[in-house]
């Protein structure tokens, strides 16, 4: 799923590109953020991720980490599903 | 105003729709009249050197609509996730959370009745999945809200 969020930003998905400086790419880590059992966070830290995600009123927005999520939310479901049935 | 959301146009009339019934139940704080003056839209502003957008402004529009299930084996009926991004654009914080609440609010309390409530066109299962702050910067900078909605359509 991380590595999702970044293909698209990367531009590789159906949304444009973000990368410039790499800055906001890079700042996406490469492993979720595990804060609790069964919980994983995927997010930027980036002051400016908000207004690339959403849009301002100069850009449009990028939706990079809400369509990756939609995108694979069906395949994240199959996935804790095996799991869960392999416990 | 949308009656009733179509089998074949369930894209277009669930946005129209709850673009109306806000414009209609909605209070525009700087009471706009006239053509081309509307308050609330289902587009994102764009910015135009003949004509400047005037804030607040709410805009109405899907958000990756899904299909999580069908209705059985042997239908071609199937259950639609309607997702809406209704975003305010005001011009400070007070603006900003008051239109917001006044947004989910009437939403919450148009589920049902006998009028235009959105259990009668064929949305159901009113849920508010997130409301995330996207200010700019600079006292002059716009103050967003953007909410996600979600409601449940019977397609088919």
């Amino acid at each position: 799923m991380v590595s999702e969020v970044v293909e698209s930003i990367a531009g590789h998905r159906a949304e444009p590109t973000s990368v410039d400086t790499s800055r906001f790419k890079n700042s996406v880590p490469i492993d979720s953020d595990m804060t609790k059992p069964m919980v994983s966070i995927i997010k930027s830290d980036i002051p400016y991720a908000k207004h690339l995600e959403f849009g301002t009123t100069r850009i449009s927005p990028r939706r990079h980490f809400r369509n990756s999520r939609d995108r694979n939310r069906v395949r994240v479901q199959e996935i804790v599903q095996k799991n869960i049935k392999g416990l | 105003m949308v009656s009733e959301i179509g089998n074949s146009t369930w894209l277009s009339d669930s946005i129209l729709f709850t673009r109306d019934v806000l414009r209609s139940n909605i209070t525009d704080p700087l009471a706009r009249t006239g053509s081309g003056t509307q308050f609330i839209y289902t587009s994102y502003p764009v910015p135009q050197s003949n004509k400047p957008i005037i804030y607040p402004i709410i805009t109405v529009r899907d958000s990756n609509p899904t299909m999580p299930r069908r209705l059985g084996m042997q239908t071609e009926k199937v259950v639609l996730d309607l997702n809406f991004e209704i975003r305010v654009w005001a011009r400070n914080e007070k603006e900003k959370d008051s239109l917001s609440q006044e947004v989910f609010n009437f939403l919450r309390t148009n589920q049902f009745g006998t009028g235009s409530e959105t259990a009668n066109v064929g949305m159901h299962d009113f849920t508010m999945t997130s409301m995330v702050n996207v200010d700019e910067p600079g006292e002059q900078g716009i103050k967003s809200k953007v909410m996600e909605y979600k409601y449940l359509n019977i397609n088919g």
